[in-house]
């Protein structure tokens, strides 16, 4: 795919332009991140979506007020881990289904950001605050660094301690694993506040790039991250996680709305054949899979 | 057939008893929501106000009874916003455009609305995409389809007796209201006393022994999706002849607001348990909120803060009490 825009579209492959996919793909990706570490416990986190736009709206509401930028950032990546932990607690002690409560999540947190921005969106005027996007460190614009170090993070997470293992064992079988003596309702919270967490940054990152705080912004981000985790090969039933394939989904879909766009194809269409793809994508990934489930048996 | 088995007996007993107790605590929590709406605001218990909570509750309840049927049965479908614009677009351009009767043109807009469900049914059972993977990728497809064909123009100016059905009133009460109760009677009926129905609350309560015991999965579950398009073309159809006008994207937040009303009435993610009651009341529910709020004046931003609170305390409280059941019986 990469190929073909690299061929019929003049200005795809020069190098503005992949600075550019890697700034306007790593909120996809840092989002699809956290959304694996869920899945792959067998959960389902929705609010992500609307979580995005309440960091960068909380944290261009407290700019506004005039608190310091990186207060105010901070502040807001809390607020979306905090959710996160309310999402965690509220599955693992209340026993409710994920899709449920995250929701139910959806809705509040979209609400909390539409009553901080009343409606519409908070423009931050703080420069520092815009280079989190703009800037370059080593060559490379920033957010490439962010996600690079958190795809390294998560990878070190998931493969080297016992938080991955757990994660997995919890997915595959939760009864199993209680009697094991993991702490299932644990590391269930656990991973729902780093799904909330990564949504936050993520949303700061996007609040960076298009310097407002929007409510909005993050709509269906949920269900484009979700795709990209399946696409990328890990099972929607939980139980195994593929988080480099998480990463390369979302880098897909970031690039073809990418490449769509500057084939000068109206948004309509754009969306049209992202639907397709997403859906054929979806399709291929559950073929592979369930051929590697046969070929074990 | 007798039941003989003891342990069985208190079974079921214990399963209507919930059915009874979600129904009842719902009309509780409506019943308290008026009480202290009543002393809050001394416009609310108006007989106008009242109308108009159900005017506008009916055609979420009419979406949210397709929405019920595909999450009994174990699914959920997203596409309902792209459906009922579609479909509410396409009957509207019908009778504008080409000056068909409303009574042709809103069976010819409910046909479209059937393939389109058809289209998602055969995507979830002969594909077997996960419901919510392959609804939203039809979602996004649907409105692509949407925008690129109308290119953002506003329909308006139904014939009268297309308004009929979205503003009038019959013997004192509006026809969107006895409509939304002809609804309710019809999917009660075929939710509780029919084989289809039956086989819905099978299949959501344990897919496998529903297919083993014979009952034909795809079939049934592509009916499900086709019923659940359907009632969001009627319920778009009713939506734009009460605000006289169609644009692309008026169906956007009808499918949130479905399930939301499919999951304050009691109906469950896991499948065969819910009623249609449930839903019925769980959108009067979302109503009142938004109808509340608006009298007190509180900003309408606000309102998503206080239904997701609302779904999530509902289901709390009934998994609560399931499992306060069970250490009694056990």
């Amino acid at each position: 795919m990469l190929g073909i825009f690299i061929a019929i579209v003049p200005y795809f492959g020069t190098i503005d332009n992949a600075f550019n996919i890697i700034r306007q793909g790593a909120v996809l990706i840092i989002v699809a991140l956290g959304m694996m570490m869920v899945i792959s416990s067998a959960g389902i986190d929705l609010s992500v979506g609307s979580l995005i736009g309440l960091s960068g709206t909380l944290t261009a509401f407290l700019i506004d007020k005039g608190m310091i930028w990186y207060f105010a950032l901070l502040l807001g990546i809390m607020a979306c881990s905090l959710i996160g932990l309310i999402n965690g607690l509220v599955i693992s002690k209340g026993r409710i289904f994920p899709f449920v409560v995250t929701f139910g999540m959806l809705f509040i947190a979209q609400s909390i950001s539409l009553g901080f921005s009343q409606g519409g969106s908070i423009h931050i005027d703080s420069i520092p605050f815009s280079i989190i996007n703009y800037g370059y460190f080593l060559f490379f614009p920033i957010p490439f660094w962010i996600t690079l170090g958190l795809v390294i993070l998560i990878a070190f997470l998931m493969m080297r301690t016992v938080i991955g293992c757990n994660v997995f064992a919890i997915g595959s079988d939760a009864t199993s694993a209680l009697w094991m003596g993991i702490k299932v309702d644990l590391y269930k919270i656990i991973v729902y506040i780093i799904s909330g967490t990564l949504a936050g940054i993520a949303g700061i990152i996007l609040a960076s790039r298009v310097r407002t705080g929007n409510a909005l912004i993050g709509q269906y981000n949920q269900f484009f991250a979700i795709a990209a985790v399946v696409i990328g090969g890990t099972p929607i039933t939980g139980g195994r996680g593929n988080f480099i394939g998480a990463a390369i989904g979302a880098l897909v879909i970031t690039v073809l709305q990418n490449g769509l766009t500057l084939l000068g194809l109206s948004s309509e269409l754009i969306t049209t054949i992202v639907g397709i793809t997403l859906m054929s994508g979806v399709i291929l990934a559950q073929l592979v899979s369930q051929g590697g489930l046969r070929g074990n048996n | 057939m007798e039941i003989t088995d003891k342990k069985e007996f208190s079974k079921r007993l214990g399963f209507a008893r919930m059915r009874i107790y979600t129904t009842f605590s719902r009309l509780a929590v409506l019943g308290l929501m008026v009480v202290i709406m009543t002393i809050l605001s001394p416009s609310f218990l108006s007989i106008n106000n009242m109308l108009n909570i159900l005017r506008q509750a009916a055609p979420i309840f009419i979406i949210g009874a397709g929405q019920t049927v595909v999450i009994l049965s174990r699914g959920i479908d997203l596409s309902m916003d792209s459906v009922a614009s579609l479909t509410g677009v396409v009957t509207a351009m019908l009778m504008v455009d080409k000056n068909i009767p409303f009574y042709i043109a809103m069976p010819l807009g409910l046909f479209l609305g059937a393939i389109l469900g058809w289209i998602n049914g055969f995507i979830v059972t002969k594909i077997k995409l996960p419901s919510f993977i392959a609804t939203f990728g039809t979602f996004l497809i649907f409105k692509g389809a949407t925008v690129l064909w109308m290119k953002g123009r506003v329909i308006s100016g139904f014939s009268e007796g297309f308004r009929f059905l979205g503003v009038e009133r019959l013997f004192g009460i509006p026809v969107i209201i006895l409509t939304a109760a002809v609804v309710y009677v019809i999917f009660r009926f075929v939710l509780r006393h029919t084989t289809f129905g039956r086989k819905i609350y099978s299949i959501g309560a344990n897919p496998e022994a529903s297919r083993v015991s014979g009952i034909k999965i795809d079939r049934i579950l592509i009916i499900a999706f086709i019923i659940s398009a359907l009632m969001a073309t009627f319920g778009s159809q009713l939506y734009i002849a009460r605000i006289n006008s169609a644009k692309i994207d008026f169906g956007d937040g009808f499918a949130l607001d479905a399930i939301a009303a499919t999951l304050i009435g009691g109906t469950s993610f896991e499948g065969g348990v819910g009623t249609i009651e449930g839903t019925m009341i769980g959108s009067i529910i979302i109503l009142l909120i938004r109808n509340a709020m608006n009298l007190l004046g509180i900003s309408p931003y606000w309102q998503g803060l206080v239904t997701g609170i609302v779904i999530i305390v509902a289901v709390l409280s009934d998994t609560f009490l399931k499992n306060l059941a069970k250490k009694h019986e056990g």
